[in-house]
């Protein structure tokens, strides 16, 4: 029999909790209200719409797969999907920047940012 | 009784068959968690691990080389199952992270099987999460790190800990060649 856990097992677990941690406290810290909803299908930026009016949507994902996308009251949100799991539907709602629904099956990735932001992939701060 | 007074058994069919059992156990087990959905703030593919609990084991019992053929083995055979090109590529970045974080993290001999779990569960993630980024625009990377993170570890410990609770049990039949 060997032991099931020793401190160096504590420490990594413990280090990676405060890696999230940290990231987590980063990203609180830079939450703002977005004002455009992003639509990119299979890694292609294919339709924008502004957060603040009320629409509902088709997108044709890949391979003949389709969302539904629904934006109202500044918040996005996948009403139904063609795809089985329907991780996309189950997102539930989005409104703060950095936020995305991803449907991985459709390839279809919905992100609410910020106008200007959008030019860059990530941001290092 | 015959296999009872066999004497240890290294042969290469003896490893092979036992590789087999041990694919065959951890596709299992990767369906299985197929049909438990667990969603985490939407982010797709967090689950629980289990089939991580065989490469433990094999990665143990048989070494990096054998662990690495079973996972491949796994994810090709899931892959043609159930999945597509998409969800291939996906496990497969994730499997082969975490069984190189596995193996230099039971190489640094610090760890116990929990810790080399943890560390297996954070860098499959971390793995997943790099392919999104290649493959999907538009994903904000600072939002799914610290979760993805937080989840392979919780789950990596947990698999971790049953993993060393198995091993305990199978690991002397497999090395005097019973079973």
């Amino acid at each position: 029999m060997h032991k099931k856990i020793n401190k160096y097992d504590f420490i990594l677990i413990l280090t990676f909790i405060i890696i999230s941690m940290g990231f987590i406290i980063i990203r609180s810290l830079n939450t703002k209200d977005s004002d455009k909803v992003y639509v990119y299908v299979d890694g292609k930026l294919s339709y924008e719409y502004p957060l603040a009016q009320d629409i509902t949507v088709n997108i044709e994902g890949y391979n003949k797969g389709s969302n539904i996308l629904r934006i109202q009251d500044g918040r996005a949100w996948v009403e139904e999907a063609s795809c089985r799991d329907k991780i996309c539907v189950h997102s539930g709602q989005i409104h703060k920047s950095g936020q995305s629904i991803i449907c991985l099956p459709n390839r279809v990735v919905i992100s609410v940012s910020k106008e200007r932001d959008v030019e860059y992939d990530a941001i290092t701060r | 009784m015959l296999s009872m007074m066999r004497s240890p058994d290294n042969s290469i069919a003896s490893r092979v068959s036992y590789l087999a059992l041990m694919t065959a156990l951890s596709a299992v087990l990767g369906y299985l968690e197929l049909l438990i959905p667990i969603n985490l703030f939407g982010i797709p593919g967090v689950k629980l691990g289990l089939a991580n609990i065989v490469s433990l084991m094999v990665l143990y019992s048989f070494g990096p080389l054998s662990a690495c053929m079973v996972v491949l083995s796994r994810v090709i055979l899931l892959g043609l199952l159930f999945g597509n090109p998409y969800s291939f590529l996906f496990s497969a970045a994730g499997g082969l992270m975490s069984l190189a974080a596995m193996y230099v993290l039971k190489k640094s001999g610090f760890f116990t099987m929990t810790g080399v779990s943890a560390g297996g569960g954070v860098f499959h993630n971390t793995g997943q999460l790099l392919i999104a980024l290649l493959t999907l625009k538009g994903i904000s990377f600072v939002n799914y790190f610290p979760v993805l993170v937080m989840a392979g570890c919780i789950c990596g410990s947990i698999m971790g800990i049953l993993g060393g609770i198995i091993y305990d049990r199978i690991d002397p039949y497999i090395k005097r060649g019973i079973i």
